[in-house]
């Protein structure tokens, strides 16, 4: 059964913050380790697809605010590229593009589909969500060059920052070098994370993922069995 | 109250950023740093996040963008390979000390904001229904999220699966523990709404703010903050001018 709409609302609000932690926490923990990947937006595209569109550029937004002050004053210049993945996400999960090969009967069992045999097997059942998350590395990367460039110099510490000052070494201009490291390391990173943050909400049990109000987007995405919606 | 209101405090932020954003000398950056921001992060109170906030992310990001721009390049961006050494440590030098003034007017300004001011600092700055729940919850949610953390991972120690709980072994152990402690927390959020909503306690937004309203006048510290942040930012114009 449905919960009514005043108990969804709070319920949005109450799981900002939940995913606010996973974008500070694995973010600080990629930028201590100097990784070349960034992962501070799993909670962001986990809360889209869990919560709507609203409460996943709310979280996106408000981690790298709050991270700002509190772990690292980098982070609010990149609230832009936050909402654009929230958008993104929603945009790809609305389509039914992060449908997975599993066949939806075995939807909630919780199981890895990496478990289904060789990683060929895998990459083909997880070929759509692992585009979606490709192209979602090309956006990021794209309105991400141009705040680097400006504000940093090319360089933001993180791991990609040594991209950037091969490509420069290499005889490339700052905002090429800034882009080509972005749509290097973007995709990979941002894969991931889509794969990450669909893993998480695979990990919860039914009734929370459907706690929210988004039964449809994650049904159609084989996130979600709908025919326990009328259960 | 002699504390600067919210909206004072926002409007210093963003013009003390402003400026950074501004300045192009690294000395007149360097100046404001230590002229302004370290006096007022001892005298706030805010020095030890500010020099954890250098050290932790400052100095590699200005290694990196001296490393870069001062020896690999050897010139600033848009010049040419090694023509212009100086240029390049001093665009390093700028960036750097750039950051270093947009982390501490965020430490001075938001981090300083006191716990029983922030729903009324948040509703000042605009933040109202939904947004202000979020924003409010997110602070309260915090630090049972880290009580959530360490039960998994005395239950793991339990299993044998933690040797220690040194910090390298408990970064090594996000991974594993990242599915439990999301649901987990996914819960704790279904729960505390579905509370919420049987108490009707945001059925009207006024009863979030149950704080006496605050009555904030322009005193010697708010007086003497828009004085120097007024300072700053005239010298970070004239130095972008000249």
């Amino acid at each position: 059964m449905q919960p009514d709409k005043k108990k969804i609302r709070l319920r949005v609000v109450a799981v900002v913050p939940a995913g606010i932690a996973v974008n500070l926490a694995l973010g600080t923990l990629v930028h201590t380790l100097k990784l070349p990947v960034y992962l501070d937006a799993v909670g962001t595209i986990a809360v889209t697809l869990l919560a709507g569109l609203r409460a996943g550029m709310i979280v996106g937004v408000a981690s790298f605010l709050i991270g700002g002050v509190t772990v690292n004053p980098v982070l609010p210049w990149f609230s832009g590229t936050q909402a654009v993945i929230a958008i993104y996400t929603y945009f790809v999960a609305k389509q039914g593009w992060l449908r997975t090969g599993r066949p939806s009967s075995a939807g909630d069992s919780g199981e890895s589909s990496s478990a289904s045999g060789s990683s060929r097997e895998w990459l083909l059942l997880n070929l759509r969500p692992i585009v979606c998350g490709v192209g979602l590395g090309v956006v990021a990367g794209i309105v991400s060059a141009p705040v680097i460039v400006a504000l940093f110099g090319g360089i933001t510490g993180s791991g990609a920052s040594l991209v950037v000052a091969f490509l420069l070494e290499s005889g490339q201009t700052l905002f090429r070098s800034v882009l080509l490291s972005g749509l290097a390391s973007e995709p990979l990173d941002k894969t991931i994370q889509l794969l990450l943050a669909i893993g998480l909400i695979r990990a919860l049990p039914s009734q929370l993922r459907v706690a929210f109000g988004q039964a449809d987007m994650l049904a159609r995405n084989a996130l979600y069995d709908k025919a326990t919606l009328h259960e | 109250m002699s504390e600067p209101s919210p909206l004072l405090r926002l409007a210093l932020f963003l013009l003390a950023a402003t400026g950074a954003i501004l300045a192009s000398s690294p000395l007149v950056l360097g100046a404001g740093w230590i002229g302004i921001a370290v006096p007022l992060a001892i005298l706030t109170g805010t020095a030890i996040a500010h020099a954890r906030f250098l050290v932790i992310v400052v100095t590699p990001i200005a290694v990196m963008l001296f490393v870069v721009w001062g020896w690999l390049i050897g010139a600033p961006p848009g010049a040419g390979h090694d023509s212009d050494r100086i240029a390049g440590i001093l665009f390093a030098a700028t960036t750097s000390l750039r950051l270093v003034v947009l982390g501490a007017a965020a430490q001075l300004f938001l981090l300083t904001i006191p716990r029983s001011q922030l729903t009324s600092t948040l509703r000042a700055w605009g933040l109202r229904g939904d947004l202000l729940l979020a924003g409010l919850a997110t602070f309260v949610f915090f630090p049972e999220l880290r009580v959530r953390a360490d039960q998994i991972l005395t239950a793991r120690m339990a299993r044998g699966l933690v040797p220690d709980l040194r910090l390298t072994t408990r970064i090594r152990q996000i991974a594993p523990s990242l599915g439990l402690l999301f649901t987990l927390a996914v819960r704790a959020a279904v729960n505390r709404a579905d509370h919420w909503a049987e108490q009707h306690l945001f059925d009207d937004e006024d009863t979030v703010v149950s704080e006496h309203p605050i009555e904030y006048k322009v005193g010697a510290v708010s007086a003497i903050l828009i004085g120097l942040v007024a300072i700053w930012l005239v010298a970070c114009i004239v130095s972008r001018v000249c």
